[in-house]
């Protein structure tokens, strides 16, 4: 296992940079002294990015409850499902340059530049797969911060499921085919174990609004609204870090043990839902929401900076 | 007690062929199950859109093994009383279903279950209404052959007096001696049953007017009301499509193109006995197997493929029609006023996140949530003479012979 506090001594899984590595370790780890023109340090590195679901502070257990969730008493809410798609990784240097993150093609977890993180552990029966990294081949320099984007770029969300590479093809992780793919699936319940008053409340992450009179059809054009965002975070080493992403601050403003009668439960990007004002803003996209055919748009900006997604050092 | 015995001989064995794997695997990591390379000599025919099935080593398919099962399947024989084949609980003109609410075995027994359809099983991420281990059919085929609780097909105790029915049948001999050259005594219970499994495995429905509509570019197929009952179905007032989605209206499925397991089980609101969320003794889905008051009353949601030649509906058969059917998941869960399962399903502290608390529909979008449904309606898949039974005992739908 990478030792956190020796960042040079990271290796790499791909055999064709072992000998660089070697050598970086054998002449002393890059100290200041080090001046040897030969140094022979890759052109490429590896690197992994880890991934921690919270909730206010709390690390994300499967089927857990969380105290003190939104703004509803006393905000009690378990949570039974947390997976998310995440695409166009980059590292950027202190100039802001970025360097993309190249994603090890490993045929479960990760295609082209999309990966999917299912923090689910011990989750329903038995013990499930699970992933919280992001690994790929990155140039090899000095990094102080990440990008990411949430979600599947449009031209690989509407693919045929059937058919479709992993992992693109996970079931639990679709909505349908003109839809495309949940960018993020929290499954919840707010008041759990209180009788009447438990009330299913989920977050959905999605495009929405995707043109065609089809639903099992990709779209005839780009959505209306991709529900893509992207996040930055600055002070990231990737070598020691770990990005939280925390539920508890995307659902602040919410009651979970409230749902809109006749709507989807909790949010699922629906732009007539009501539950959505307070999450989507929240998930760092401006939200659009509509109440019905005559009524007017309203705008609901998104929140910054955004609090979704932080950085814990060790 | 409500454990069958078939279902625990079933999950000692898998605990020790997968136990070590099981735990050596933990967190980060995986046992990626992929398709073999097809060393086998059988060439699917797959409807367009259709990924390739998972063939599993251990049962690798042939033409002649497909044609061993395709005869075990119908015949009576393959019971201790020679009154039920599979086909019986499995009847090719219900779409490899029964009618009936529950099953009933070849000794009169009464199953607590209803018989699933066998429409695309070779799809499935488990088999079973609510078995998360159970999830090679070759496996599962030896359930209702062993099953004493109730006995199904009655094979225990008698496995020698069943398979000499077929070891001293000439035709008998032909087919098995080709489905497994090179055996010196090709019959044993577990040859009978991954001959059935491959049978099954062929079972594929890909052909429906909605296959027609979404596959092969013809829109025309579908009816205007089946295509308004689509957007019903895909919407977010109902979210049919949360469990019943993907290619195969159900999420729990496993291809060669899959790499994690999808397996999935929700409880749906059917029960919630004293309001303690429970279901009846003999029916109480996935925790019969981890006993976690989360698992109570969770079953697979099955594929809606013919969906309207399988009635009754749900894992007991409880409910008789479509129409209520969706008049169940409009309320949110089923209410029992009175009798020993009173409760209100709709409050079920186990019920899924997914389901929506209730939703309501004019009658007209009811009617055209059912088009959509009728239009899984595979004739062709129904009517294929590869699926019929080669003894004539059972019928395939009257609509194939007009």
């Amino acid at each position: 296992m990478i030792d956190p506090r020796n960042r040079c001594s990271l290796p790499s899984l791909r055999s064709a940079l072992m000998v660089g590595v070697m050598t970086t370790l054998a002449v002393g780890c890059g100290g200041d002294d080090d001046d040897d023109d030969n140094d022979s340090s890759p052109a490429v590195r590896h690197a992994a990015i880890q991934f921690q679901g919270q909730v206010n502070g709390q690390d994300f257990i499967c089927g857990a409850t969380y105290a003190n969730v939104g703004v509803g008493q006393p905000g009690t809410y378990q949570v039974t499902d947390w997976r998310f798609y995440i695409h166009d990784v980059e590292l950027v240097k202190v100039d802001g340059a970025r360097r993309a993150l190249d994603l090890d093609q490993d045929g479960v977890w990760q295609y082209e530049n999309v990966a999917l993180l299912d923090l689910r552990r011990d989750c329903g029966s038995g013990a499930l797969p699970s992933n919280a990294e992001v690994a790929g081949a990155v140039s090899n320099e000095n990094y102080t911060g990440i990008c990411f984007k949430v979600g599947v770029p449009y031209t690989l969300n509407h693919i045929n499921d059937a058919t479709a590479p992993s992992p693109l093809n996970n079931s639990g992780m679709l909505w349908n085919w003109r839809g495309g793919r949940k960018f993020i699936r929290i499954d919840g319940m707010g008041a759990p174990g209180d009788g009447d008053n438990a009330v299913a409340f989920v977050v959905h992450l999605g495009s929405t609004e995707c043109p065609g009179s089809d639903p099992n059809a990709p779209p005839t054009a780009a959505c209306g609204y991709p529900n893509v965002a992207e996040f930055c975070l600055d002070g990231f080493d990737a070598d020691q870090d770990r990005i939280i992403m925390n539920m508890g601050a995307a659902l602040e403003a919410s009651d979970v043990a409230f749902n809109t009668p006749d709507t989807a439960s909790g949010c699922m990007s629906g732009n007539a839902d009501p539950e959505c004002i307070t999450i989507m803003p929240r998930l760092n996209l401006d939200f659009t929401y509509v109440a019905g055919a005559e009524a007017t748009p309203e705008q609901y900006p998104k929140i910054v900076p955004q609090r979704l997604f932080s950085v814990r050092k060790p | 007690m409500n454990w069958r015995l078939s279902d625990i001989l079933v999950l000692s064995l898998a605990l020790v062929v997968g136990g070590n794997a099981a735990i050596a695997q933990g967190h980060q990591s995986l046992v990626v199950a992929r398709a073999d390379p097809a060393r086998s000599s059988y060439v699917w025919s797959l409807p367009k859109g259709f990924p390739k099935p998972r063939v599993f080593k251990k049962n690798r398919l042939s033409e002649a093994k497909v044609e061993l099962g395709r005869h075990l399947f119908y015949d009576l024989r393959m019971s201790i009383n020679q009154t039920v084949a599979c086909a019986s609980c499995h009847q090719p003109a219900r779409a490899f279903s029964d009618g009936r609410a529950t099953a009933i075995g070849a000794t009169g027994e009464v199953h607590p279950r209803n018989s699933m359809s066998l429409t695309n099983v070779v799809y499935n991420a488990t088999f079973n209404w609510a078995n998360p281990i159970l999830t090679k059919l070759h496996v599962q085929a030896l359930v209702p052959i062993f099953g004493e609780f109730p006995v199904e097909l009655g094979w225990s105790d008698h496995e020698m007096e069943i398979l000499d029915r077929f070891r001293h049948d000439a035709l008998y001999q032909k087919l098995f001696a080709a489905a497994y050259p090179g055996a010196t005594d090709p019959f044993n219970v577990a040859r009978v049953a991954k001959a059935i499994a491959a049978f099954e495995s062929t079972l594929i429905s890909g052909n429906s007017p909605f296959d027609q509509a979404t596959f092969q570019g013809n829109r025309e197929a579908m009816s205007e009301a089946a295509r308004r009952g689509q957007e019903l179905f895909f919407s977010e007032r109902m979210e049919c499509f949360h469990c019943h989605g993907g290619f195969n209206f159900s999420q729990s499925v496993n291809h060669s193109g899959t790499t994690l397991p999808q397996a999935e089980f929700h409880n749906n609101g059917l029960y919630n006995i004293g309001g303690k969320g429970d279901y009846p003794l003999d029916n109480r889905g996935l925790w019969e197997f981890t006993q976690q008051s989360t698992d109570m009353g969770r079953f697979r949601a099955p594929t809606l493929r013919n969906i309207e030649l399988t009635a009754p509906y749900m894992h007991d058969g409880s409910i008789a029609t479509l129409e209520e059917v969706i008049e169940h998941y409009a309320r949110g869960g089923r209410l029992i006023r009175e009798g020993p399962l009173a409760g209100d399903g709709a409050l079920n502290p186990f019920k899924s996140e997914l389901m929506p608390a209730r939703f309501s529909l004019t009658d007209q979008e009811k009617q055209d949530v059912i088009e959509f449904l009728k239009s899984l309606t595979d004739w062709q898949f129904l009517c294929d003479p590869r699926f019929s039974d080669p003894s004539g005992n059972f019928a395939q739908h009257a609509r194939c012979y007009q």
